[in-house]
């Protein structure tokens, strides 16, 4: 019935243990309206699908030349010869011209390592419940589900919205990971079906949230209301980022809005800055510089709890 | 406490155990639950000792106690793998079809390290004086497709003589059914083997290994006035544990998808990879690791053969009998399945010769892709209940999966999810700092393991050395 659309997703994690209520599975929708410089998924951001290369999964040009042979365009190029982390042996690598290369797909079809994937795949509404529904007996012993994420998952509103109705119609609890940065119209038309929201808050400042993020700040604190408003639940997320939002104040600021959202907020969360996402970065190697920043330290994180806890908050920290 | 083992056991077996089980939980005679302060008391001291000898059982039904449940997570938090997680509702069942009355089943006990056996009425021999019955199903499969030959030479390098079947070479098969035919002939015929050497060995030990004291502590051998060797004991049963189900399930899939429905290889070509342990065949035997299916990914593919492979050998093994009784089924490998895989010729699922085997019931080392519900969903494709001599399934956890209460009953209700559909037995792995820092160093060992931290997970060995440390600072902070 819904053969014709279809959703561009970027990876499917089971055992999603910190994406809601229970055990779930979380499907990460590729592309995001977003910019933001301490993303740990840099891959979510395009809407297209984007080639990977993992550097210690690939032969070396001694070994294996197949993708420099396929590749349409001529953008793979030789290109520095280094040290493979996982053998330890000296490997001569191959460099991407990024500039040249369309994503067309061709070298990660016959890269038998999967040193060269794609990342984004097509799927129906259909093919993605079959996939995530296997998960059902789990979600049911504990009270856990399937959560939509990304990217933005509110950007690819008529898939999502008919993924999260057929979800409901099989009995699944359902959440949406978003940064509410959508129009309204869309969050109304998956409310009935969207049991969670978990809802991003980087910034209070609109200022300071286009200018890390790319966009203003009004749309999303608008729809957090109307949410409220319309009945729906929130888990807020707050991502803590050093020198950005990381002072009393901006968390105080925060903490004092999500208070205003009264009975709609369940818990608001605090997911301090990490950097493991680093490595990703260089598989995308799209000349973004790999962010870097001291992650919080536990004693901070533990005095912005007490402050949101003191605004009568319920709080956790991921 | 502790005993001398044989050469072979101490490969098969390492490490210092006593294998002297201590049971907690279940239920009693009567089916009520059996909790008491004693359980709580042996689960927090082996917590406060981060004691891993004796090793701890603890048997779970439908209605373990939820603070019992919490006793037993935060222990294996601490000293990770104590205890093993046992499911009664699987087990009882078992031990009943093994011919246990109801009410010694309701209070079997485990010996060893997951066999169960009825508790002080029951000889259950699960293989031995500490020399334990193990049977390789992929060696058999490997002789399937070599004609009854082993593709490994013998410790002088010479290749020996047909020892098995001569059920035909790889590329002398039409279909997939012969392929299948030819490693259940191969497979029954060297359980017969293993029945014969173990039968005779027990008709031996009868005669000159008899055991009174201990014959004076089991039911039925007072009233019987026969050793326990010499079948008094009230239950008799005998054990043989396969080794290898993901490697072998792993390799008929792999055979399946590869020659006969996707026609990728032929079978003469792949048959010369494996013989000559993929020599100068490398892109094959990477594309068969990455691109074809295998068991532990939710995957009916490649999991069918897995509750295949495990009927053909359990129904062989059940059919048998010996000098005091029945033989039972088990699927366990203490690490037998490493000194079998020295032992052992490349295989089609893209092991190397000499590799180790899959362990337990657990899919192939860095194959299961998916998760830990997909490996459990695939796990449950065997017909556990058939295997009363005990099944083991390893997980591996980071110590933040169980940080706090959240965590931990996400964890238990993994488990309950894993019992509710016929699992039998888990251990959790904890990790420590000192696995990640060994993985630093080995990166090539430890390529599966998967951290999960703050809702991000990644294969370690692909982080950063910096974020690698960082990992390492968090997984101690845990503990």
């Amino acid at each position: 019935m819904d053969k014709e659309l279809t959703g561009k997703v970027y990876d499917i994690q089971g055992f999603s243990v910190q994406d809601g209520p229970g055990i779930r599975t979380t499907v990460f929708m590729k592309g995001c309206p977003m910019r933001c410089p301490w993303c740990h998924s840099p891959e979510s951001q395009a809407f297209h699908a984007q080639l990977l290369w993992i550097a210690m999964k690939c032969a070396g040009l001694d070994a294996c030349t197949k993708c420099l042979d396929a590749c349409p365009r001529g953008a793979i190029f030789p290109g520095k010869t280094l040290k493979n982390e996982a053998t330890r042996e000296t490997v001569r690598h191959i460099r991407i011209d990024r500039a040249i290369c369309d994503d067309c797909g061709d070298c990660a079809r016959i890269c038998v390592r999967n040193a060269l994937t794609m990342c984004g795949t097509d799927y129906t509404v259909e093919d993605l419940l079959e996939r995530v529904i296997k998960d059902k007996p789990f979600y049911d012993r504990s009270g856990g589900g399937v959560t939509i994420s990304g990217g933005e998952p509110l950007s690819q509103p008529e898939f999502v919205s008919r993924l999260l109705e057929r979800l409901k119609a099989c009995g699944v609890h359902t959440a949406v990971d978003t940064t509410g940065y959508a129009q309204y119209d869309v969050i109304r038309n998956i409310l009935p079906h969207a049991d969670l929201f978990l809802y991003d808050l980087k910034h209070m400042d609109s200022r300071r949230h286009q200018t890390a993020t790319g966009v203003p700040n009004q749309l999303i604190l608008e729809n957090a209301k109307k949410i409220a408003q319309d009945g729906g639940k929130m888990q807020i997320r707050i991502p803590v980022i050093p020198d950005f939002n990381d002072s009393d104040e901006s968390v105080r600021e925060t903490g004092l809005f999500c208070r205003s959202l009264g009975q709609a907020v369940t818990v608001v969360q605090l997911l301090p800055y990490h950097n493991l996402g680093a490595m990703k970065y260089l598989r995308l190697d799209d000349g973004r510089s790999v962010p870097e920043a001291e992650p919080p330290t536990e004693g901070k994180i533990s005095i912005l709890k007490a402050l949101l806890q003191d605004l009568g908050l319920p709080v956790t920290v991921h | 406490m502790n005993k001398i083992w044989p050469y072979f056991a101490t490969l098969s077996g390492p490490g210092y155990t006593s294998g002297q089980l201590m049971t907690l939980g279940g239920v009693t005679k009567d089916g009520r639950d059996a909790t008491n302060a004693v359980s709580f008391m042996m689960l927090q001291s082996a917590g406060r000792l981060v004691l891993h000898d004796p090793p701890q059982s603890l048997r779970i039904h439908k209605g373990t106690p939820s603070q019992l449940w919490e006793a037993a997570i935060e222990t294996t938090r601490i000293a990770g793998g104590v205890p093993t997680f046992e499911n009664d509702d699987v087990i009882i069942p078992a031990l009943v079809d093994r011919g246990l009355s109801l009410e010694s089943a309701r209070n079997y006990c485990l010996i060893g390290c997951v066999e169960p056996q009825g508790c002080g009425d029951e000889w259950a021999c699960p293989g031995g004086n500490g020399t334990e019955s193990f049977f390789n199903l992929l060696g058999a499969f490997l002789l399937a497709i070599n004609d009854g030959r082993n593709p490994m030479p013998g410790p002088d390098g010479k290749m020996g003589g047909r020892v098995g079947l001569p059920t035909g070479y790889l590329y002398e098969m039409k279909t997939f059914d012969e392929v299948l035919e030819a490693t259940k002939r191969q497979m029954e015929h060297f359980v017969h083997w293993h029945v014969s050497l173990v039968n005779t060995w027990e008709y031996v030990a009868s005669r000159h290994m008899q055991l009174p004291l201990l014959s004076a502590t089991i039911d039925g051998c007072m009233e019987s006035g026969k050793d326990v060797m010499n079948g008094g004991a009230k239950y008799n049963s005998t054990g043989n544990a396969g080794i290898a189900i993901g490697s072998i399930a792993d390799s008929l899939a792999v055979v399946k998808y590869m020659v006969y429905d996707k026609k990728l290889v032929g079978a003469r070509e792949l048959y010369d990879a494996i013989m000559t342990n993929w020599e100068g065949r490398e892109d094959l035997r990477q594309f068969i690791l990455n691109q074809a299916p295998h068991y532990g990914n939710d995957d009916e593919y490649a999991d069918r053969f897995a509750g295949w492979a495990s009927d053909v050998y359990g129904n062989a093994v059940r059919a048998a009998s010996g000098p005091r009784s029945r033989y039972a089924a088990g699927l366990y490998p203490v690490t037998a399945h490493v000194l079998f895989g020295m032992m052992t010729a490349a295989s089609p699922d893209g092991r190397r010769a000499g590799e180790p085997l899959s362990d337990g019931i657990s899919p192939v080392q860095q194959m299961d892709k998916n998760g830990p519900t997909a490996t459990i969903k695939s796990v449950t494709a065997i017909d556990q209940r058939k295997f009363s001599n005990g099944t083991l399934l390893n997980m591996r956890f980071h110590p933040t999966a169980l940080r706090n209460e959240t965590g931990k009953s996400k964890l238990i209700a993994l488990i309950q999810t894993y019992f509710a559909m016929g699992g039998m037995e888990t251990q959790f792995n904890i990790v420590s700092g000192d696995v990640l820092r060994r993985a630093q160093e080995k990166p090539e060992e430890y390529r599966d393991l998967v951290v999960r931290i703050a809702g991000f997970s990644a294969y370690f060995v692909e982080l950063y050395k910096a974020s690698q440390d960082d990992i390492i600072k968090r997984t101690e902070l845990n503990l």
